[in-house]
Order: structure tokens, then sequence, then C-alpha cells
């Protein structure tokens, strides 16, 4: 049984093999077409799937000059989108980590540092502006923001229901009387209010920490240079962060940036894969997994 | 501006996001005063997007221009909505808008909204 489980390890070891380095360019290049095609306007999608398909043009610098230039007159000359949510200065930060890459690789300059040491500090400063506006934030250190979104959004409402378990009222009342403040024709002198209890609130205030506590160690692990021997374990807490986070909170074109950016840092450590390269790989392939509605199976099972 | 925008990485941070916002404005017509929350207006909510993401003085002058383009009449019971019916068309002119935040205190699990702009024309 053992020398079974060995021997389909060792098969899929294989598949998911990075021989060469220019094996994991191509790899993680189309990773980055692969997060913005998912996450873009469909006619921006022309654009990256050619990349997707043809490796000469994955590998050529003005193909990647070209979509970057599209992508400005797009978003920023035009500004053809009014929303521009954080995830999306993300991708744009991959667009350029990606044609920077390029161009280093076609002009044979080290590519590789470039793109371990970018990846790094981009995790690191995403975790940083995350950690420290959630430390500025009130609504976060008291443990209101967790016990509003808990009620508000429905991403959080097969987790709040297992917290409920027999008061399940208490939601669907507090979803009718945050819907009805949407309606409110003299705010100004309205107040409603909520249910709750105990354990909710618990709940709550235990996330906020958890989330302040596993963000900032990640963005401390991050940007440490890796003489520290602290900094081994940050594969460790990044896995953690992304396996409690978006199965419940979904915003899955952000976690593949995430994933993508760890994918790299974790091979470029050493210049060869190790268990979290894998891992990140795997996540990334299967990220559109965390849309499935985990928190209502237990709801329903419990 | 709201947290979930503008590259800070501020997002699941704070209850204000756009989403959450709420935009009322005020009129006069036939010596009553109206309020009117633009979240019962479907497209009048639709335009009301750049306005809640950051409410900035040209954005929502640019709103209330919008606002007041639109055919507005009295139905039966008084109340102010947008119509087609040209012949009780009614012109009206903002006085006020406003744009408020939701606030939770969780100490005594209150929902309240609290107001962020108010602009005068």
């Amino acid at each position: 049984m053992i020398s079974k489980i060995k021997k389909i390890i060792a098969q899929l070891k294989d598949v998911f093999a990075i021989k060469s380095s220019d094996d994991f360019l191509l790899l993680a290049l189309k990773m980055i077409l692969i997060t913005l095609c998912l996450s873009v306007n469909g006619f921006l999608s022309c654009f990256l799937i050619i990349g997707l398909l043809i490796t000469k043009v994955t590998l050529n610098k003005f193909y990647w000059i070209a979509i970057t230039v599209i992508f400005f007159i797009y978003y920023v000359l035009f500004n053809l989108r009014d929303v521009i949510p954080n995830h999306a200065h993300v991708f744009v930060l991959m667009l350029i980590l990606g044609a920077i890459t390029v161009i280093f690789y076609n002009e044979n300059k080290d590519w590789k540092s470039f793109l371990g040491t970018s990846s790094k500090w981009i995790i690191g400063f995403i975790f940083l502006f995350a950690t420290i506006g959630k430390l500025l934030s009130p609504d976060f250190l008291d443990g209101s923001f967790f016990e509003f979104m808990f009620f508000s959004d429905y991403r959080f409402q097969g987790f709040t229901s297992v917290l409920l378990s027999d008061q399940l009222h208490i939601l669907t009342e507090n979803k009718q009387l945050i819907n009805s403040a949407y309606y409110i024709q003299n705010p100004e002198n309205t107040e409603l209010f909520l249910k709750s209890n105990s354990t909710i609130q618990k709940i709550a205030l235990l996330i906020s920490y958890w989330t302040i506590f596993i963000e900032g160690i990640i963005a401390l692990l991050f940007l440490l240079p890796s003489k520290f021997k602290i900094t081994k374990c940050k594969d460790f807490f990044l896995l953690l962060f992304i396996l409690s986070t978006y199965p419940i909170a979904t915003v899955v074109g952000f976690a593949m940036s995430l994933l993508m950016f760890a994918f790299v840092c974790s091979y470029l450590k050493n210049g060869t894969s190790n268990i979290y390269t894998y891992i990140y790989l795997i996540l990334f392939l299967v990220a559109p997994i965390f849309y499935f509605p985990f928190t209502r199976i237990l709801n329903f099972l419990y | 501006m709201d947290t979930w925008l503008g590259g800070g990485m501020r997002m699941f941070a704070n209850i204000d996001a756009t989403g959450k916002r709420v935009v009322t404005f005020n009129t006069t017509i036939q010596d009553s005063v109206y309020t009117l929350n633009v979240s019962n207006f479907h497209d009048l909510y639709s335009w009301s997007l750049k306005t809640r993401i950051m409410p900035t003085d040209k954005r929502i002058q640019d709103f209330i221009k919008k606002i007041e383009s639109n055919k507005w009449c009295l139905d039966e019971n008084k109340n102010l909505i947008i119509c087609t019916d040209s012949e009780s068309q009614i012109q009206i002119k903002v006085e006020k808008l406003s744009v408020f935040k939701m606030n939770y205190e969780i100490q005594d699990k209150s929902l309240s909204l609290e107001s962020i702009k108010e602009f005068t024309p």
C-alpha cells in the first residue's frame, strides 16, 4: 500500500516536474496570463490567449510590451472601468513584472533574481499594507467589522449559519434589517438594532486578531532578508493564510496572484522545486475550487 | 475612498465600502420638501456609483445634473417618482445631496448611517 502511494506521488512529481529554468519561466508567465484572462474584461482576453497558446509569443518581449500598452490605454488613458479594486492593482504589478522579466530574459540579464526578489517584495508589501490598514481601523480592532460581515456578506453566511446553529432566525432578521438600511429615506434619524450572540462576538474578535497576526507575520517573513532563519517558515504561514481565508472570503483572482508570486519565490529560492512549489502550483490550478460552498456543506452536515 | 479601491490593500478592514454607501437628495415641490434615497431608483443608483466611490464636488455636481435631467412627477399619493408621461412632468432642482456610510457599533449592535459628505449647489 505504502509503495503504491509512493509510486503515485512519484508519478505526480513527474507530471508537475519543472525540468529547466526555461520551463519554469514559461510556467510563471502562463500563470500571469491565466490570472489576467480569468479576471479582466472579455475583450482584453483576446490579447492574452495568444500568449497562452504559442510559446514563442509567451517569451517574446514585444508581445509583453504590447499587452502592457493595451492595458494602459484601456484602464489608465481612457479609464474604461470606473471601479479598479485592489486586486486589479496587483494584476498591473504582475503584468509589469512579466514584461520586465521577459525583457531581461531576451537580453540575457539576470531575470531570475529580478523575478524572485520582486515577487517576494510584492507579497511582503501587500501583507504589510494590509496589516497596517487593519491596525488603523477601529472597526477592525474591536471586532465590529467581522461581526457585521458575518451578517451582511453572502460569502460568510454559510459560516455564520454554523455559528448560529439553532438561532438561524437571527441571520434572516439581520439580513432584512441591513437590506432595509439601503432604502431609508431619512438616514440621519435612523438607527437599527441587529441581533447577535456571545459566540459570534467572540469569534469575530478572534478572527480579527488572527488576521492581524497572520498577515503581519507573512509581511515580516517575506520582507526580512533570507539570512534570518525564521524566514524558512514563510511558506508555511502563507499557505495557512491561503487555506484559511479563500474558502470563506472568495477573491479568486487575488488568490491566484498570490499563488503565482509564492510559486515563483518558492522555486527561485534554490533554483529547484520543493514541496511548497508543487502545492502552490496545484492550488493555482484548482483555485476556482474556492468558490465551492464549504461552509454551507458544513452547515448541511451539522 | 472605498477601502477596496486605490491599491492600498486596506480591504477587509473597514465596514465602509462603495456598496454600503447611501446617497439621498432633497428637493422642494409645491412647498413640500422631499428627501429621496437614490437606492429606490434603479437607474439613479447605477449613476451614483462614482459619487459613492469618492464623493468629490465635481462627481456630485455631475450626478445632480443627471438627477435633474430625469422626468419626474408626483403619483396619486404625492410621492415623487420618475415618470414617462411628459404631461405631468415636473422639473426638479436638487437643493442638497448627501452621502452616508454605514456604521456598526458592536457594544449595542446599532446600525446607523453617518453623513460623510453634504453638498449644496
